[in-house]
């Protein structure tokens, strides 16, 4: 498996309770990831983003959350500008403040009341890894690209986008 | 109990109505005439001696749930009836609920009376339309016209979709079938906390909340003590039919905590086991045979150890939730009695007492479900995940819950037969445990019966004991006969030879036939394969059973293979019978029924436009332009207050199971989309709209064919878009069995979860929403032409 090829895993769930289990699975299963954010919505329209600093502690790095899963089974809105934010690295308090806004203003558009999203971005040699470690989603597509790493995780990210808002291009498997 | 007075013992009681005699004497011109005597005005009582009666008909529950008939869920009122009146264990149903209920109240089978299977289902073949014949009057009309007083709480599926909107026509509810006063629900099943009620015709809604102790099944109870309490305090002379049937224990199974927590870990030793145990139990209470074989498990069915082990918390949650739901459902039933001996009646009062009006019911689906609805829709395998069952465990039984059990527990409540509900052609479908309870006239306390019956003999029962012979012209209508046997004779002779030997059996294909203790049957379709496109085999290549059942009570034992001519003897007079009760032709077919074109029955919805108007109410969901799986507008002329307009404009549907809506929030149009509660896509307009008179608009376009997709949003403030938004999936089938469409306030529970349902009342006014349904004209505005067009056209 090349490393030259990074991954971008967009999961869908209806509810937050899975999409963290996932998540927490993700960042504990020893694989070798970018990033990932996990963001859920509660029946009263509020975003959260509870997870992020656990995994700021665990010292992965944050994905920028680019376009987030939008609804539960539906295409996403693309946005260039989330996209152009999206792709994190390591990025600092201030930064990561900043992209945390981002992801609420995508959520706000993208998620449904009482809904939750996943994305993780990791390079192609730990795709088993993640792949195992989601095991809870309702629909979950991996786009990929190769690349510079920046340049590579938007690629990538619009791949999964396509895939998402494609269905008979991307098979699902949950 | 005395008779009255004048008893009338002569009256010609087969023609009904009675026909008024007319005075034939003179009549003197003053009032004060000594000549002036008439003969004092008389009122209508039934025959000296006619008992009281009171049938109670639970919902769902299989022939080994109750500990009256060695179940693991305590019924302390059943036993206590049971110990006191007769217990019945070769008692039959239909297999399903309006069809029982339907054979039930007219003694004549379910076909004869049209309701070949629930009236969702209805087609234009004669013994499935619905409608009952007028040729087959109901037990409460002819109780009704013979002096009783009637009344009926709790469920009434028997009303045809095509009719039960607020315009009726209302000859098939309740209070055109007999019974003088009605509360209860008109469907299949009903919330336990929020329920969509009616008195009479009239939509009503509960006062209390589930905080504040609010259950369907405690409220029928208080409704009937007080209307059996006005009827001894008012007419003590007079008799009461009474027909106790609450939705318990249909799902959602729905009951406080305190009934669920008696019932901690008291079935993880999961279904296999509990039918073990059960079985045992029946023997040594003797209501199955010594030698009653415990039926195996058909592979469709998973056994307990095959289960997710994640699973297995909420699997035995399951379980405490529906014991306790019956337990508590028992209890109420308790208080009804009670009531009975606090007024000195009870000796007096002949109790039918069914418990169940079909077996358990394996809707469920094999892991169970946190919400039928998603189940319904065909959902359950893609929403209810392990993990999503796993996260609610605690909810189970909850308001926020609309729960059923998993097959297994279905299985296990049918101990010892195999199958159950939906499953016509064995006795886990249609053998439902039944009391009969007359202190008066039945000698044998505690005693046994086995005779073959059905629940078309109880009206017959119920004419013979009251002395009411059974008519023969109703209305002016010429009546067919009963159908069923009654049962009367078996009181005093326990050993007497069964009377009623002649039984078929048919439900979405399942058929079966019961003669003179044999039993040939044949299950074609599996009653939780409910998923869009399941597929069954041609009627033909069903594989047909045999069973004696002088020697094996449970149907255990299958001697097809040995007595070919036998089972061929028998499928020849079940085919007799079909077509004597015009059960042919079969019908399987699932999806298709459900819509009014193919199935061949009438719709209230007519074309693609429909219009309402400001205080319409629980609108059923028959009666609605059908909006599933397919693009629709809804446009709304309303009048804004200067503090802008806030609440619903209309929705449909409700927060348990889902729907939609068009709301103004906080003086700005909303369109909002509930996919059973739990996620809601919403669709906000940019702006507020402002003071006076504006068109508000929501198009919903559904994105390509098929069921089950999503589709794009856009709102519109008098043509002009000022919102777009996404609905990411949609329910396909249905949204609620009860809650229908409101204007201008909701009622039940809203669409929105979480709100509050007085927080939907309109703060401004409609004039009036009109629905429709295909592609947009795109010019997004209805002129005041247009909408007088509509108007005109629906004249």
């Amino acid at each position: 498996m090349s490393d030259k090829t990074t991954d971008v895993m967009i999961a869908a769930y209806m509810t937050k309770e899975p999409a963290f289990l996932d998540y927490e699975a993700v960042v504990n299963s020893g694989a070798k990831i970018d990033g990932a954010v996990c963001v859920s919505r509660d029946l009263e329209g509020n975003t959260s983003i509870e997870e992020t600093d656990h995994l700021a502690k665990s010292g992965a790095k944050v994905l920028g959350g680019a376009g987030l899963v939008v609804g539960l089974f539906a295409p996403p809105l693309l946005l260039s500008t989330a996209v152009g934010a999206a792709v994190g690295g390591a990025l600092g308090h201030h930064a990561h403040s900043k992209v945390k806004s981002k992801i609420e203003e995508q959520a706000a558009e993208t998620i449904p009341w009482g809904g939750a999203g996943m994305i993780v971005a990791y390079p192609r040699s730990s795709a088993d890894e993640v792949d195992k470690a989601v095991t809870h989603a309702l629909k979950k597509v991996v786009g990929e690209a190769e690349g510079k790493k920046v340049q590579a995780l938007k690629a990538a990210m619009a791949d999964a986008q396509e895939k998402l808002s494609n269905p008979a291009a991307a098979p699902t498997d949950a | 109990m005395e008779p009255p007075a004048d008893q009338q013992e002569t009256l010609d009681r087969t023609a009904l109505p009675m026909p008024d005699r007319p005075y034939e004497g003179e009549l003197p011109f003053d009032a004060k005439d000594p000549k002036a005597k008439f003969p004092p005005i008389e009122e209508l009582r039934p025959p000296a001696g006619a008992p009281n009666v009171l049938i109670v008909l639970l919902d769902d529950v299989g022939f080994g749930a109750s500990s009256a008939f060695g179940g693991p869920c305590e019924t302390p009122t059943f036993e206590k009836l049971a110990a006191e009146g007769l217990r019945y264990n070769r008692f039959h149903t239909t297999a399903l609920c309006a069809p029982t209920r339907a054979a039930l109240l007219t003694g004549r089978n379910h076909h004869s009376v049209g309701m070949a299977s629930i009236t969702e289902l209805a087609t234009s073949a004669p013994g499935y339309t619905s409608l009952r014949p007028n040729t087959k009057a109901p037990l409460a009309e002819t109780l009704r016209l013979n002096g009783y007083s009637t009344a009926q709480f709790g469920k009434c599926h028997e009303v045809p979709v095509f009719q039960n909107s607020p315009l009726g026509p209302f000859d098939m509810w309740p209070t055109g079938s007999g019974f003088e006063h009605f509360y209860g629900f008109i469907g299949g099943e009903d919330n336990q906390y929020f329920p969509s009620l009616y008195e009479g015709t009239a939509p009503v809604e509960v006062d209390k909340t589930p905080e504040e102790g609010y259950h369907l099944t405690e409220d029928l109870a208080d409704n009937t003590i007080t209307w059996i309490r006005t009827q001894k305090s008012l007419v003590p002379d007079k008799p009461f039919f009474v027909y106790f049937a609450p939705g318990a224990t249909h799902a959602p199974h729905h009951v406080p905590q305190e009934w669920i927590d008696r019932y901690k870990g008291k079935f993880a030793h999961g279904w296999d086991k509990q039918r073990e145990i059960t079985s045992e139990r029946q023997k040594e209470l003797g209501v199955i045979p010594q030698d009653a074989g415990l039926t195996k498990r058909h592979e469709e069915i998973p056994a307990w150890d095959e289960m997710d082990p994640a699973l297995t918390p909420v699997l035995e949650r399951q379980m405490e939730t529906y014991a306790g739901f019956l337990s508590h459902t028992d209890h109420h039933v308790g208080r009804i009695v009670d009531a009975l001996e606090e007024l000195g009646i009870l000796d007096d009062t002949l109790i039918f007492c069914i418990i169940g009006d079909n077996g358990a019911s394996a809707e469920g689906t094999v892991k169970g479900t946190f919400n039928e609805l998603i189940c319904l829709n065909g959902m359950g395998d893609v929403v209810e995940t392990p993990e999503f069952l796993a996260a609610r465990v605690d909810k189970w039984g909850s308001p926020e819950a609309y729960n059923h059990y998993a097959v297994g527990w279905a299985w296990a409540m049918d101990t010892p037969f195999q199958w159950t509900k939906q499953v016509a052609s064995h006795w886990g479908g249609t053998r439902n445990g039944t009391i009969v309870h007359w202190p008066r006239r039945i000698g044998d306390k505690g005693g046994l019966r086995s005779q073959f019956t059905h629940v078309i003999d109880i009206a017959p029962t119920v004419l013979e004991l009251a002395g009411i012979p059974e008519p023969t012209t109703v209305n002016g209508v010429e009546q067919s006969p009963y159908e069923g046997t009654s049962m009367a004779y078996t009181f005093d002779a326990p050993d007497e030879r069964e009377r009623h030997d002649l039984q078929y059996f048919e439900m979405f294909g399942n058929r079966g036939i019961y003669h003179q203790g044999w039993s040939a049957v044949t299950k074609h379709r599996t009653p939780w394969k409910l998923a869009i496109g399941t597929k069954t085999v041609p009627f033909d290549e069903d594989v047909w059973e045999l069973y004696d059942g002088s020697k094996d009570y449970s149907q255990a034992h299958d001697l097809s293979k040995e007595m070919p001519d036998k089972l061929r003897e028998l499928q020849e007079l079940w085919v007799a019978e079909a077509r004597k009760y015009e059960v042919l032709p079969l019908d399987d077919r699932g999806v298709e029924r459900l819509s009014p074109e193919l199935a061949g029955r009438p719709s209230i919805v007519k074309g693609n436009r429909q219009i309402f108007y400001p205080g319409m109410q629980r609108i059923s969901e028959m009666s609605v332009l059908n909006v599933k799986n397919k693009s629709f507008q809804v446009t709304a002329q309303i009048r804004v207050p200067d503090a802008g307009a806030t609440g619903t404009i209309v929705a449909q549907g409700g927060g348990a199971g889902g729907g939609w809506g068009l709301f103004m929030h906080d003086g700005t149009a909303r369109f909002a989309y509930s996919l059973f509660g739990i996620n809601v896509f919403v669709t906000d307009a940019d702006e507020p709209l402002g003071a006076g008179e504006h068109q508000v608009r929501a198009e919903f376009a559904y994105e390509g064919e098929g069921f089950a997709k999503g589709g794009d949003v856009t709102l519109y403030y008098d043509g002009e878009q000022v919102g777009q938004g996404k609905v990411a999936v949609t329910q396909p089938m249905i949204f609620s069995a009860t809650e229908g469409l409101e204007i201008g306030r909701e009622l039940g529970t809203p669409v929105f979860p979480g709100a509050s349902i007085e927080s939907t009342v309109f703060t401004g006014e409609i004039d009036w929403v009109e629905l429709s349904t295909g592609d947009d004209d795109h010019t997004h505005l209805i002129a005041p032409e247009e909408h007088l067009q509509l108007l005109m056209s629906k004249q």
